[in-house]
Order: structure tokens, then C-alpha cells, then sequence
């Protein structure tokens, strides 16, 4: 007998159809993947199981029990549990603190007992192999024991049924052999896990099987052992994706970027960037891996020249551009894709003309002597959202209304059409699916064969490898390693990024 | 229950699609919301008004009918109606500029009057031929209202002090300013009034209707009007301003420098709001009065046209004609019927609550799928 069973489930928002009469059901013990491209339905379906909102047609069922969720205090309270892409945890508070809020255990209904949540969850996390000290102070623990805090959370309101949306896309790879451990272990206790990821690979090594969407439906439901990440990807796209790179091999020209002896530092405690001196040079990718936090995002800000460095230099081309604005920066050659697209690299309630042509205003063909010419920031604009096949129905259409992994290919567009020769990628596929993935990657690879340096800033180390030259990590505002890609090891790398997290590492050399 | 149907498994098109039905109606259905709820907004703002002036013992349908007459019913009216909305729509592209760039610029009350006074001050110091002359007297309202505006981005890019404090504030420097220069350099000898001597008949503005207040600086308005579009459609500097204010730090990674923006801006506001000042002295009073650029509230109004208008320029024009006429025939309505000027405050305000609070609901949408 299925544990959760979801029989015809459909959803509309609108004109579009979520979700069309989709069957999504798994046994107990079962780790489930569900995979697909942004836009497939499966945040929607997993909302709807979660309770966030009503399905338009079908039922849900748990142990062969109708239910209907009218909010995610219903699903919560039949046992189903969520552990969000980004963590919703409190810094200040202790890890009991956070494990229990909202459900505390009173003194009398009213004082919180502090003692018996330490207990509380201190057994919890024994029974299922949970490594955490229920005493530590959330803001201290790396990504992967704050990810133990939230699956910690969820089964201490019971859940049976637990989904984890993209959990392993900042876990080092000790870290995520860490999560699978937990995750087996669960299963094995009878829980049902759905894993939502794009991660072909991982989907491989953890589940028993994966449900694939496509445009609002199941396009397959495949037996993990029986299938290959080929498979998955052709159930999810449609067609053959390309999931390794040829590339010709790497002949590096001329230095183009060179940091030497950055120094950043901040009021009484270590320096967030501590004597960083790296090259990148043409026609070569340079891979910076790290956990995030470890000094890249500033890094990034100096290179880029929102910030300054206390000291040190920057030179591009062989000239030095440490005390440079960011306009003469990009007007020698830097082009810049920045980490959150929201925040940095566009404007939602602009158009996607707009955010097109923003960089490009005062130059032909949009810009002359200070005027603009409307008609041609139209028509670079449709001839960008061509080329990299942007899907909108028009380029007057607000830029919010985008799905992720357009937006980035707006983002993309744009600052690959600058005539640059230098590239800083900080996380260019984040919260992208995967054919925008495979999109991005041909054209940075395209960029570097042509001779370009790429400077690519990544947490995810899976990208990191598969597209650099060189890779480098930094921990704890220093770069601990510089080595060619073809001589890295994954374990390796990741033992390097965890330098700076003790605990970790020591637990993982016993 | 559905478990047992055999569906058709192709779904409706993906979002992705780019059939003409869609793209019909990406813009167009918009529009059509953005005007429905804006006269659902309106309507309810009469009624609310209608129901207050009940409560307050007077007929509302009189009274609304005494504004309509007040404001548009005769020649004089409708050029009172204009008279007063050319210095809101003024103030009001000054503020809209300022906001279209993120800065908040509450500061066009005491950068117009400044404007005014600095035109003032130039006019009668100042020998020389009156074209010339009239020049230099926008000019120097201008740089005076520009600089004054401008000083304030300077405290924010200098120091982190938020323009919206400092231009606030300012107004009071300028109001204290100005009302001192009225009454210790420039008072009007023999009189009893706090006001300057009038400035002499070839330097006034030419009036354009006989027996009204409507000056040439109508021209100026519409010239001001027509430069702020131009700006903002088809020069790069507009671009930017927009981009800047719709995204601060997308601009600045894309090289637009915000230390300069926010000067540049700043100054292109208070200029505005200087030459308003400029209008209403050299157009209407012919004189300082201490009190009388600021008494009806013209930045305020105006700021409250750039508001519901989400700063375009066409719509402060529609909505500063707008409120200037619930204005103008308020104190008609007043003058004829004896219903106080008071209301046209609360029906004004109601519009105002009602027409920006629908905008709220139409937030930003970000896709957040996985």
C-alpha cells in the first residue's frame, strides 16, 4: 500500500496549467526523486501536498485516507514535513531554540522548559542519527549541520513524509554524502523522502526512484537502478541534453586579470579577504570554489569595484584599475554576471527590452550623442532574445514576469554582449533549470574558446569541475589551493573548502 | 473521482508560448485593469466624500455640483482651474523627477520658494534690458532652487544623511530664510503686509486671459512637461535615471555612477521646482509675500500628483488638473453656497488613500520556481 498517494492532481494559475492530472505516489521507506525544469509543476505539486494551496481537481491520500489540506498547518499535523532551499532558521538562537519554536515545551503551559527541549531534541536526533549539539548557536554551524536543524525540525513535529527541495545544491561533498547517510537511515525507519534536485548525478546515487515532469505532466516514473541521467534528462527536456563538455584544449594567452595581496578586514576579528593573489588569463577558466561566506561575495564586490580593498591590487589588461570606477572597468574589457540576479543584475518591473540595453545606451546602435533610439533598443533586444532563445512573449513584457532561468539568460545576454575580454560569472546558473544550465555553460565555454578569461565563482562544485581549467578554493578569506582541473579530486576540494570548519573535518577523517 | 478518466494528456500551451493571444494580453489587459480600478477608486472616493458631507449637514450633490461649476463652469473658472494647476503640475514634476530617480525629494517647498525669492532679489538688483533680464531671473531661479536641492544629495553622498530628512528639514531653512530677506532687506515700505515692493510692469509675465491670474507661465509649464518626456524616453541620461530608480544597484554594477546621479538629479528637481517659484512670482503675485508660495500647498499637492501618477509626467499633468480643480472649485463652492473650503481636503485625501492604496495590491511578482 502507497504511504502518499496524489491521483490526478490539477492546478491552474490563470491561463496556464500547472499541474494535468499528475499521479505522484510512493511507498513507505521510499526515496523518491522528482525532477524536472523550472516551470515543470513540481514546486506547485509539492505546495498542494504541502498544503500552501488547494489542488483545482483530484485527491490526495495518505495510508489510503482521503485528506484535504487547508493550510500547512493541516499537512503538518498529518505528518508531512519540508525542508525549504533556503533555510528559515533564527542566527541568535540555539539549535533547540530553533528546533522547537512554535512547539515548545511549557512549564505549566506557559514558561518554556528549556531543559526538557534540550532533551527533547538532543533524543530526537539519536534515534535518527543526527549529529547536532542541541546548545550550539545556530549562527556558528556550517550549511550542512544547519540543513540537520531543519530536517531536525521537521521530524520533531512528526513528519512522516518529508520533502527536500534542492538540498544539496551549497553542501560540500562530504556534506551531502553526510545527508544521504541520514537520509538512508531515515527511509530505512519507514519514512517517505522526496528530493527534489537537479542534479542528475545525485538523483542516481540516493533514490530508489524518480518521477519526472515536463510541462505540467509525468513524463516518467523510472526506477533509479534501471535508468541514467541521460534518460532523466531526455524525460525532463525532451530531447538529448548535453551534460558533459567537449572543449578544445586549454591554451592560455596573455594574463588579462590579476589580483595581487588583497586585503579586507574588519573591526577586531581575522580579515574577511587575508593577502589574496590569483591570475586569470585569456582563453582560461578559473574556477573559484568555496563555501559561501568564505570571502567570495567580497572578493567578487572588489574585483568588480563596489567595494575597495584596505589593500592590494587589481590590474585588467595589464593596467591597473584598483583606484578605477566601475564604468572604466567595464569599458576595459569586464563584463559581469552577478550572483543574484535580483538583487544586482535586473530590474523586475522594467522590460526585458530595458534590462537589455542597460550598459549599452550610450553606443551604437541604441545610443548616439546622448540620445537613445527606442526603435533600436527593440530591435537589439529581440535579436539578444533570439539568440539565446529567451522565452517571452514580447520584449516589452516586465522582466518580473520571467521564470528563473530566463532571467538569467536575460542577464547573460546582456553582459556577453559587451565586447569584453575579461568574465566575472558569480554563480551563473543558480535557481536555473536545467536546459538554461547546459544553455549558460556552451556559452561560457564558447567565451573562453574564443579567448576571453573567465573568472567563475561557484558553490556548486559540480559546475566548478565541469568547466574549469584551474580551480581554486578559498576559505576563510584565504586561497588554499590552486591546482588544473584535470589533477582535482572532488574530496579533496571539499576537504579544502571545509578548512576553515573544524568540527567537520575532524569528523570526517575518523 | 477523476482517478478512473481517460484525459487527453496534452496540456494548455506552456508558459512559453508566443501565441498573439498572449501577447495581447500581456499590456493591453493591464491597461485595462489599471483604468478600472482607478475609476473603482475614484467612485468610491465620491461616495466616501458624499457620505462625510452629509454627516456634516450639507447636500453633497450641491456641493459636488458647485466644485464642477466652480471649477470648469465659466471662462474665469477654468482659467483659475489652470492658474492654480500650473504650479502643482510644476511642483509635481519636480518631486516625480526626484522619485523616478528612487531619491525622495520632499524638499520642492522650500526649493521653489528660494527660487522665487533668488528671481526676485536678481530683478530688482539688477539693471539691465528686460529680456535680458527675464533670462537671468529663471536662471537664477533655477541655480537657487537647484543648488538648495542639491545640497541635500550632497549630504547624503557625502555623509549617509538621507535626502528625505535633510530636504525635508531644509524647507524650514528656506522658509525662515526667505521670510527674513522679506521682511529685514526687501519689506515693502509704508505697507502693513510682510511682502516686497511689486516688481516693475515690463518685467511681469504677460497675462493671458484679462481679469484672471493666467500668466505666460503657462507656456513654461508645457515646455517643462514636453522636456521631462523627451528626457526620460529618449536620452540615455533618462535611461539611466530610470534604472537607477527602479534598480539602485543593478544601475550602479552596470556602470552608472551614483554619486553623480543623485547630484545631477537633485539639482535638475529643486531647478524645476526654482523656476515654479519663478512662475508664481513674476506670473501671478508680482511679488514676494511671505507665506504666499507656500499657504496653498503646492509642492504637496504636487508631490500627491506625482504619486498616484507613479511619477509619468502625463499623468501629474492629469492629475495635478485634477486636484487643482477639486481646489479651485472648492473656494467657488465656498464663496456661492457657504459649504466649507474643508472639504475639498477630505475628498482629496480619500482619493489620494484610495487610488495609491490599489497599487499596493499589484506588487512585484517573482518567479520562484525549482
Amino acid at each position: 500500500m502507497f504511504e502518499l498517494e496524489m491521483r490526478g492532481i490539477v492546478k491552474r494559475f490563470g491561463n496556464l496549467t500547472a499541474n494535468a492530472d499528475v499521479n505522484f505516489s510512493v511507498k513507505k521507506g521510499e526515496i523518491r526523486a522528482l525532477v524536472g525544469e523550472n516551470g515543470a509543476g513540481k514546486t506547485t505539486l509539492m505546495r498542494i501536498l504541502f498544503g500552501l494551496y488547494p489542488q483545482d481537481d483530484g485527491e490526495i491520500r495518505l495510508r489510503g485516507q482521503v485528506v484535504k489540506f487547508h493550510g500547512p498547518r493541516d499537512a503538518i499535523f498529518n505528518g508531512i514535513g519540508m525542508v525549504h532551499q533556503h533555510f528559515m532558521l533564527f542566527d541568535d538562537l540555539t539549535v533547540t531554540e530553533n528546533v522547537v519554536f512554535g512547539k515548545e515545551p511549557r512549564h505549566w503551559g506557559l514558561f518554556f522548559d528549556k531543559r526538557k527541549a534540550e532533551q527533547e531534541v538532543e533524543e530526537l536526533g539519536n534515534s535518527f542519527g543526527l549529529r547536532i549539539d542541541p546548545a550550539a548557536l545556530l549562527g556558528s554551524l556550517a550549511v550542512g549541520e544547519r540543513q540537520r536543524v531543519e530536517i531536525l525540525k521537521t521530524l520533531y513535529r512528526g513528519a512522516n513524509i518529508l520533502i527536500l527541495d534542492e538540498p544539496t545544491a551549497v553542501l560540500t561533498p562530504q556534506e551531502r554524502d553526510d545527508l544521504f547517510v541520514i537520509l538512508r537511515r531515515l527511509a530505512d525507519q519507514g519514512k517517505v523522502i522526496i528530493f527534489i534536485s537537479h542534479k542528475l548525478p545525485e538523483v542516481m546515487a540516493i533514490s530508489h526512484t524518480a518521477t519526472v515532469l515536463r510541462h505540467g505532466i509525468v513524463t516518467g516514473n523510472v526506477n533509479t537502478a534501471e535508468s541514467s541521467p541521460s534518460d532523466l534528462a531526455r524525460l525532463m527536456v525532451g530531447r538529448e541534453v548535453l551534460l558533459n563538455f567537449e572543449r578544445r584544449p586549454q591554451d592560455p594567452g596573455e594574463e588579462v586579470l590579476s589580483i595581487r595581496n588583497l586585503l579586507l578586514t574588519q573591526s577586531s576579528s581575522r580579515p574577511i579577504l587575508n593577502d589574496i593573489s590569483f591570475m586569470v588569463r585569456a582563453g582560461e577558466i578559473v574556477g573559484l570554489a568555496g563555501v559561501a561566506g568564505n570571502g567570495q561575495t567580497d572578493l567578487v564586490d572588489i574585483i568588480v569595484g563596489l567595494r575597495k580593498a584596505d589593500q592590494g591590487n587589481i590590474t585588467i589588461g595589464g593596467q591597473d584599475v584598483t583606484k578605477k570606477s566601475i564604468l572604466q572597468r567595464r569599458q576595459m574589457g569586464m563584463s559581469y554576471i552577478p550572483e543574484d540576479r535580483y538583487q544586482r543584475g535586473l530590474a523586475v518591473e522594467a522590460s526585458v527590452a530595458e534590462n537589455l540595453a542597460l550598459g549599452f545606451q550610450r553606443k551604437p546602435p541604441i545610443g548616439k550623442r546622448g540620445l537613445i533610439r527606442p526603435r533600436a533598443m527593440q530591435r537589439w533586444a529581440n535579436n539578444l532574445i533570439n539568440i539565446y532563445d529567451i522565452r517571452v512573449s514580447s520584449a516589452r513584457e516586465a522582466a518580473g514576469n520571467l521564470s528563473g532561468g530566463n532571467l538569467q539568460k536575460v542577464v547573460v545576454a546582456r553582459e556577453f554582449s559587451h565586447d569584453s575580454r575579461l568574465i566575472i560569472a558569480d554563480q551563473p546558473t543558480r535557481g536555473v533549470d536545467i536546459s538554461a544550465i547546459e544553455f549558460i555553460h556552451k556559452r561560457i565555454i564558447e567565451r573562453r574558446d574564443a579567448g576571453d578569461a573567465v573568472l567563475l565563482v561557484s558553490a556548486d562544485l559540480d559546475e566548478i569541475m565541469s568547466l574549469s581549467d584551474r580551480i581554486l578554493v578559498i576559505s576563510e578569506g584565504r586561497i588554499v589551493t590552486d591546482v588544473l582541473a584535470k589533477e582535482a579530486d572532488e574530496r579533496e576540494l571539499g576537504l579544502f573548502m571545509t578548512g576553515g570548519h573544524h568540527a567537520t573535518m575532524k569528523e570526517n577523517l575518523q | 473521482m477523476t482517478a478512473d478518466h481517460e484525459h487527453d494528456n496534452t496540456p494548455s500551451d506552456p508558459p512559453t508560448s508566443t501565441s498573439a493571444k498572449r501577447w495581447l494580453q500581456s499590456p493591453l489587459r493591464k491597461w485595462r485593469e489599471e483604468i478600472t480600478s482607478l475609476l473603482i477608486a475614484l467612485f468610491s472616493s465620491f461616495l466616501i466624500g458624499g457620505m462625510l458631507i452629509l454627516l456634516s449637514g450639507d447636500n453633497p450633490l450641491l456641493a459636488y455640483a458647485a466644485i464642477v461649476k466652480g471649477a470648469f463652469g465659466d471662462s474665469f473658472g477654468i482659467a483659475s482651474t489652470i492658474t492654480r494647476g500650473l504650479p502643482i503640475i510644476g511642483a509635481g514634476i519636480a518631486t516625480g523627477w526626484a522619485f523616478k530617480a528612487g531619491l525622495i525629494n520632499l524638499g520642492v517647498e522650500g526649493q521653489l520658494l528660494l527660487g522665487g525669492m533668488a528671481a526676485y532679489i536678481v530683478a530688482v538688483s539688477v539693471p539691465l534690458s528686460p529680456i535680458l533680464l527675464l533670462s537671468l531671473t529663471i536662471l537664477a531661479s533655477m541655480v537657487a532652487g537647484g543648488l538648495w536641492s542639491m545640497l541635500s544629495g550632497w549630504l547624503e553622498t557625502q555623509f549617509d544623511v538621507p535626502i528625505l530628512v535633510s530636504s525635508l528639514l531644509m524647507n524650514f531653512l528656506a522658509i525662515g530664510l526667505v521670510s527674513y530677506m522679506i521682511n529685514f532687506h526687501f519689506l515693502e515700505v509704508g505697507g502693513s503686509r510682510s511682502q516686497t515692493p511689486m516688481i516693475a510692469d515690463i518685467q511681469r509675465l504677460p497675462r493671458l486671459v484679462p481679469g484672471t491670474s493666467l500668466s505666460a507661465g503657462l507656456y513654461l509649464i508645457i515646455g517643462l512637461v514636453i522636456a521631462a518626456m523627451f528626457m526620460l524616453r529618449r536620452t540615455a541620461h533618462g535611461f539611466e535615471l530610470t534604472m537607477f530608480g527602479a534598480n539602485r544597484e543593478f544601475a550602479v554594477s552596470t556602470g552608472v555612477n551614483p554619486v553623480r546621479m543623485t547630484l545631477v538629479t537633485m539639482f535638475s528637481s529643486g531647478m524645476i521646482a526654482g523656476m515654479v517659484g519663478f512662475i508664481l512670482v513674476f506670473g501671478v503675485h508680482y511679488r514676494m509675500i511671505d507665506g504666499a508660495l507656500t499657504g496653498p500647498g503646492y509642492a504637496w499637492t504636487g508631490m500627491m500628483a506625482a504619486i498616484i501618477a507613479n511619477n509619468n509626467p502625463v499623468g501629474i499633468v492629469v492629475g495635478g488638473l485634477f486636484f487643482s480643480a477639486v481646489q479651485t472649485g472648492s473656494s467657488a463652492m465656498e464663496r456661492t453656497h457657504g459649504i466649507p473650503f474643508e472639504i475639498s481636503f477630505v475628498v482629496q485625501a480619500i482619493i489620494i488613500l484610495l487610488v495609491a492604496s490599489r497599487k499596493g495590491f499589484s506588487g512585484l511578482k517573482r518567479k520562484d520556481t525549482t
